[in-house]
């Protein structure tokens, strides 16, 4: 077994939960440093959230789906913590598909990282940002808002459609569903 | 001492599905499986994502068996086999501001390879999907169709039988002949499949 984030008897990571939180029982959150999950997040069965090596703070309105792994798998430079790094950062309205892995330092409101999908270490995506399934975006890289990265990395700029309060209330009815659907447990990962 | 019995890593049911004991199902009542498919292990099949709208036909001409119906999530023809690792999950969207998941068909000797992510409405049978696939939301793959391994298909597409798609995105690159199709009978690789 490759797992990295589950060690046998690590402890559980402080955490600050809404209380309308959505997280699966089989959901994985370890590390030491803080997680913080926003109100309306939902986050699927054997999602991981790994805060070992920073702090992970994730928005409102949040879909977090099976197998994909958020935060930082290995050290932060001594520099980047001098900077008082917070960690990864993830705003409202985002949605992580499957088996996504999202390092990045920030990810703005109403982004969506689809199945497999790489953010580097320490990147920053803008705001509605589309990464599509099995795109890589590249450590320390800064992707400006409205981006969308498909096929074999090419980039475009798309306006068009939903954002805002329209977004946000699209994702808060998914999450409403999911709340019916998913077997919640967050007294679990409470500490 | 017993912590390790004498046990396969397969579970055999009774119709011959052969289900790893390493999969991780979730949902189990929502997923029916034809017979004679293999699960291999780290396969996830999302049956708890249920429809949560009731389907426009039976709204109008409510039947008895209504709630059966609605209670499938996942359902999986005969011979069909998920490599390790993939994932099979019933797409979702919202539909004049009502967010449902749909149910995700698979009909019979469909091949998933390793690593693939399923999130189609339909699969037809004779199918075949190679590793690291992603087929998005909605999609629909009619019979005899071959996808070529790394192959992103975009949400709602539609794949006509007996067509090669590859790439990413998608698109159709090739035809399968006539006489080509022997190779998609999955019931030799089923008797393969075994605790020994």
């Amino acid at each position: 077994m490759r797992r990295t984030s589950t060690m046998p008897s690590a402890p559980k990571p402080p955490t600050t939960l809404s209380s309308s939180t959505v997280i699966a029982d089989n959901a994985s959150l370890s590390g030491t440093h803080t997680i913080k999950i926003g109100s309306n997040t939902a986050i699927h069965p054997r999602t991981k959230l790994f805060s070992g090596n920073a702090p992970i703070t994730i928005g409102n309105y949040c879909i977090l789906s099976e197998r994909s792994i958020t935060g930082y798998q290995s050290a932060i430079p001594d520099a980047e913590k001098e900077r008082g790094g917070g960690g990864v950062v993830i705003g409202n309205g985002v949605v992580i598909e499957v088996g996504a892995v999202v390092e990045a330092k920030e990810v703005g409101d109403g982004c969506v990282i689809e199945v497999n999908a790489r953010i580097g270490k320490g990147a920053v995506l803008g705001e509605h940002c589309r990464v599509s399934p099995l795109c890589i975006v590249a450590p320390e890289e800064v992707v400006p808002a409205y981006t969308v990265i498909y096929g074999d990395g090419l980039r475009r700029l798309d306006r068009s459609g939903v954002k805002g309060d329209v977004k946000i209330d699209m994702i808060g009815r998914q999450a409403d569903v999911l709340r019916r659907l998913i077997l919640s447990n967050p007294a679990k990962f409470q500490s | 001492m017993s912590k390790k019995p004498a046990k396969g890593e397969y579970i055999e049911t009774d119709t011959g599905n052969k289900v790893s004991r390493k999969c991780q199902i979730i949902g189990t009542t929502n997923i029916i499986l034809g017979g004679k498919t293999v699960i291999q292990a780290e396969v996830i099949i999302r049956g708890d994502l249920l429809r949560s709208v009731p389907s426009s036909s039976s709204s109008i001409n409510p039947s008895p068996n209504d709630k059966q119906q609605s209670a499938v999530a996942v359902a999986i023809g005969r011979y069909c086999f998920f490599s390790r690792g993939c994932a099979l999950r019933p797409p979702g969207r919202s539909t004049k501001g009502v967010f449902s998941h749909y149910p995700l068909k698979i009909s019979d000797h469909v091949f998933v390879g390793p690593g693939s992510v399923i999130e189609a409405a339909i699969l037809g049978s004779h199918v075949h999907i190679g590793a690291g696939v992603v087929v998005g939301k909605f999609a629909i793959i009619k019979d005899y169709v071959k996808v070529l391994d790394g192959a992103i298909i975009p949400a709602n597409m539609v794949i006509p039988s007996f067509s090669i798609v590859g790439g990413r995105p998608a698109r159709i690159v090739g035809e399968i002949a006539e006489g080509e199709v022997d190779g998609f009978d999955l019931r030799d690789l089923w008797r393969s499949i075994g605790n020994n």
